[in-house]
């Protein structure tokens, strides 16, 4: 479990790693048209790590999420504002 | 299919959109709306893909392959970093009530008008494309729709329904949809629940239509992705499948770039997504939520134009239309139809939230600050400004829209959608440096986001603006191909001779170095002032400062409730503001009379409600009008807002109090020694002064014992006795006279009658005094008095005193046998100098310096008892130099000691007096 002070890190962490892959030269290896299983490699490549990014964003946030119904559930009134801290 | 069919259905469409929103407000203003989830605020931000992705990415992809994707990869990016970049931008706007784009970068540098102004400019004008790109895709798909022939699927014909053009009647409905939809309400912070109610519907719409097409074209027309994919590598399409063949990279990073840029920086993504956000917690799910609608949304853009390419093989279709003629070709009348809602959704949702955008930004940051300097209109003192508010929003709805259809007109003909939407991104973009910039560093200034804002704006409209315009006609051709004036440095696609890379690439790096370089350079060279570091500090450290106070102190003058409810009521209408201020007494606990005067944190919530209805430069100016008194003490809510300078300022106060301390110290120390010394000084005195009494006191009890003793003394010797006695009892008296006058001088207690003395008369009365004394003591005075002495100012009987002290002192030590004593007066620059000297032993060198002491007596030195005091120099001392002149002695070569002192001349020091 990571800790909760670090998420700031962590999602800049996988911003730069998802810089690294979506741009050259990272992108020259895999940007190319040959078919695997019939589908290009590119094509493949992109929506594969698209998703895989997503999947790490979600869960960093997911992990804040809990802590935050964890914290509303304890508050009789979950009023429109926001929670007053920085999520970090 | 017939014309009225899709008129219909469009309508019906919008008008469902209608419902929706009018519904859901109905909802929100009863209780808690149901509407307000994660889930529809995900879909609300998903107005990012509009025509350009529903049509325009096809038509990419069927020409460039994979090119399209950075368009959303860019945005993934930036919602990677939520927690760093959005929650910040989202917490300032609800902090300070951004209604707006321009409105969140003119209050990050010092809430002026000019660089709202300047922002709102920029973003009608990068805008215009963006929107002339939707009117050109409903008008083109609905002529496909309507027009039955075969050939329109290749080219979409261009006749004019009811002899006006299609284009233009969609972008006056779009307009009206707008302004019916966007201009309910005037308070712009109030979150529009059924705005964003009806822009997610839309985003479910368009996803789903673009699914529907998406699934019939893979799996009705082909079995499946591998089946597609394999067709088209046997027909040569295999260039499609990805990025780029040659290995040149620089508009994938270009068009990355922008997107991140864009998704930030575009009025209506900012608007949608931070400024009608409900609640910060919301963007946990909406940040990687989007990113997979983007995500969806894109899976099928490749196939579907694959698929269109192989179906019109060798033909010159419009690839932008592929998502409509595919299914038409295939007669699937139905999914063509749903595809054109699809596509109608996309672009109404993008027209509606970027003219609500625009117009907020028009209305706040443009128009207002402009007929509040008109004082010709009198704004100041209209009622109710609602309704004026309403109308230049409705009217910049429609003018935006108007605009768009211009540049319709003018330069979209010829252009795909994808490079058209791509010159509006290059505008947007040119926000981000200012935007980042400006939440991320405090130093930032007013001048240097201006002068980069400028500076970028101008590049953008030279290397992609005008040429655009060249390339339609409107300009001359020349101006590309020569450049201006034929000066071919000025070539707006090669700037200085930049070639090689493709417009965008060259256009956003001259526009992006001259932007950030001036942003960057102006705001190290400029000063900040007050209120923009004010500012930056509460943009940087939103978090710090929301958690603790909520009042930002800004004002400190006075107005009374009934005023501000007034003001507030004229921008926002009468009963919502009594709501609203009611509200906020109810949350702190107080009650409100109309005309208490409001304290700092009302003001700042009425500002604050202010500026959510007409932007915080012009609500500044506003409670401006309204707030007497000073305005702000900025220098001082700076120092009280900024933590550095506050730690600094300590430090600087214990220096400073430690440097005080210092001193004190050693002032303390100088005291103590003094007072030693006066100590030490004290005993001294105390023993001289007791045995100087002792003395006479001795001989006084001492003759008065034998008297007693001796009852038999001769009468003689008796008289004597007693002359003794009465002798020794003056000398006592004299003593403590002089002790008191002495005491009373020392302590500044004399009383002194100052006044203009005849030195000579003095000297003669004094002598005349002493005559007997020195009769007695056979002592012959030489007196050398010259005639016509100057006055001089001085106590007369003190004078004497000296003059007495001194010529007594004289006879006691001149030589018993031949005395003479010599006084003499002369006259010098600014004083008169009085000598007295005598022919005795003189003074001997040693006690020189210590003759003028209390006490110090002669004694022990000649073989006399001492006579008198010890006191009299002492006294003479203190005599002259309190009226301002020095008392010395000196041997004389021939023999004795020669007392001198001075006196200051009145009339010199009437010169002096008269000079100063």
């Amino acid at each position: 479990m990571i800790r909760t002070g670090r998420k700031k890190e962590w999602s800049i962490l996988l911003f730069v790693a998802s810089l690294i892959l979506f741009l050259p030269p990272v992108l020259k290896i895999f940007d190319r048209a040959d078919l695997f299983f019939n589908i290009p490699l590119s094509y493949m490549y992109f929506f594969g790590v698209w998703a895989l990014v997503i999947l790490f964003t979600a869960l960093g946030a997911r992990r804040r999420m809990m802590e935050e119904d964890d914290r509303k559930s304890g508050k009789a009134d979950s009023s429109s504002v926001g929670p007053r801290q920085e999520p970090s | 299919m017939s014309g009225g069919l899709v008129l219909t259905i469009s309508i019906l469409y919008l008008g469902l959109l209608f419902a929706i929103a009018q519904f859901v407000d109905k909802r929100a203003d009863t209780n808690r709306p149901i509407t307000r989830n994660p889930y529809i605020y995900t879909l609300s931000i998903a107005v990012y893909c509009t025509s350009w992705t529903f049509y325009g990415s096809v038509g990419l992809a069927a020409n460039q392959g994979l090119d399209f994707l950075p368009i959303y990869l860019g945005p993934t990016l930036v919602f990677v970093l939520w927690s760093v970049i959005w929650v910040k931008i989202i917490r300032i706007c609800k902090v300070h009530r951004i209604t707006s784009i321009a409105d969140f970068i003119a209050s990050r540098y010092g809430k002026r008008a000019g660089l709202g102004g300047l922002v709102t400019i920029i973003a009608v004008v990068g805008t215009m494309p963006y929107i002339s790109l939707q009117l050109k895709s409903i008008a083109t798909s609905f002529r496909i729709l309507v027009s039955s022939s075969e050939t329109a699927l290749l080219t979409a014909p261009s006749d004019p329904i009811f002899f006006i053009d299609t284009t233009l009647i969609v972008a006056v409905a779009l307009a009206l949809f707008a302004i019916l939809f966007g201009t309910r309400h005037i308070d712009a912070s109030e979150h529009h629940e059924g705005l964003v109610a009806a822009i997610a519907f839309e985003s479910v719409v368009k996803l789903v239509a673009f699914l529907a097409v998406g699934f019939f074209v893979t799996y009705g027309l082909y079995n499946g992705f591998s089946d597609l994919f394999s067709k088209a590598q046997q027909k040569d399409l295999s260039g499609l499948f990805n990025v780029s063949t040659d290995g040149d990279y620089s508009l994938w990073m270009t068009m990355t770039l922008l997107s991140m840029a864009a998704i930030i920086c575009l009025p209506r993504q900012f608007y949608i997504t931070a400024v009608e956000n409900p609640d910060e917690s919301y963007l946990r799910k909406a940040t990687w939520l989007f990113p997979l609608y983007l995500l969806v949304i894109n899976i099928f853009v490749l196939p579907i134009a694959l698929a269109g390419r192989l179906l019109f093989d060798g033909q010159t279709a419009d690839a932008d239309m592929f998502v409509l003629t595919v299914p038409l070709f295939h007669d699937q009348g139905i999914l063509a139809l749903i595809a054109f809602v699809g596509g109608l959704s996309a672009a109404t949702s993008m027209v509606i939230v970027a003219a609500i955008a625009l117009s907020t930004m028009v209305c706040n940051d443009l128009i207002m600050p402009l007929l509040l300097r008109w004082r010709v209109l009198n704004i100041n003192k209209n009622d109710d400004l609602t309704g004026l508010l309403l109308t230049i929003r409705r009217v910049s709805i429609l003018l935006v829209l108007i605009l768009g259809y211009v540049y319709y007109l003018i330069a979209s003909e010829s252009y795909s959608l994808v490079t058209i939407g791509l010159v509006s991104f290059a505008a947007a973009a040119q926000f981000a440096p200012a935007i980042i910039g400006g939440i991320f560093w405090k130093g930032a200034s007013y001048r240097g986001a201006l002068t980069g804002l400028a500076l970028g704006f101008a590049v953008w409209l030279y290397t992609l603006l005008l040429p655009s315009f060249a390339q339609s006609g409107w300009l001359p051709i020349s101006f590309i191909e020569n450049g201006p004036w034929n000066i071919a440095l000025l070539k707006p696609y090669a700037l200085f001779g930049m070639e090689g890379f493709d417009r965008l690439t060259h256009a956003l790096f001259w526009s992006m170095l001259v932007n950030i370089g001036a942003y960057w350079l102006v705001s190290l060279i400029s000063q900040q002032t007050a209120i923009e570091r004010i500012q930056g500090t509460l943009f940087v450290d939103v978090f710090g400062h929301t958690d603790d106070e909520k009042d930002s102190r800004y004002w400190r003058g006075s107005a009374t409730i009934a005023d501000l409810q007034q003001l507030v009521g004229r921008f926002v209408g009468g009963p919502r503001v009594a709501e609203a201020f009611n509200g906020f007494a109810a949350s702190r606990n107080i009650n409100l009379r109309k005309s208490q005067t409001a304290d700092a944190t009302m003001l700042d919530f009425a500002e604050k409600m202010l500026a959510g209805a007409i932007g915080s430069a012009t609500a500044r100016v506003m409670m401006g009008s309204v707030v007497k008194g000073e305005i702000v003490g900025l220098d001082e809510v700076y120092r009280i807002l900024d933590e550095t300078s506050q730690v600094i300022e300590y430090s600087h106060r214990l220096e400073q109090k430690s440097a005080e301390l210092e001193q004190a110290t050693a002032q303390l120390r100088n005291a103590n020694e003094r007072l030693k010394e006066l100590d030490s000084l004290k005993d001294h005195f105390l023993s001289m002064v007791s045995h100087e009494l002792r003395t006479p006191l001795t001989s006084l009890r001492a003759f008065g014992e034998i008297l007693v003793d001796n009852p038999d003394v001769p009468l003689e010797e008796r008289k004597q006795f007693l002359n003794v006695i009465i002798k020794e009892s003056r000398r006592l008296t004299r003593l403590i006279d002089q002790l008191l006058d002495l005491a009373r001088m020392e302590a500044g207690q004399m009383d002194w009658s100052l006044d203009n003395v005849d030195v000579g008369a003095a000297v003669k009365e004094a002598l005349a005094a002493l005559e007997g004394l020195m009769k007695e003591n056979e002592v012959q005075l030489d007196l050398d008095l010259p005639e016509a002495l100057p006055k001089v100012r001085a106590d007369r009987d003190q004078l004497m005193q000296v003059l007495i002290n001194l010529v007594s002192n004289a006879i006691k030590f001149c030589d018993k046998t031949t005395g003479k004593i010599v006084v003499e007066v002369s006259t010098q620059d600014d004083v008169l100098l009085v000598s007295v000297s005598d022919n005795g032993r003189g003074v001997p060198e040693d006690v020189m310096s210590s003759i003028f002491e209390k006490f110090h007596q002669s004694a022990g030195t000649s073989e006399n008892k001492p006579q008198g005091s010890g006191l009299g120099l002492a006294i003479c001392r203190e005599i002259v130099t309190f009226l301002g002149g020095e008392i010395w002695v000196a041997n004389q070569p021939t023999g004795g000691a020669k007392f001198s002192f001075t006196v200051p001349r009145s009339d010199y020091l009437q010169t002096r007096l008269s000079a100063e």
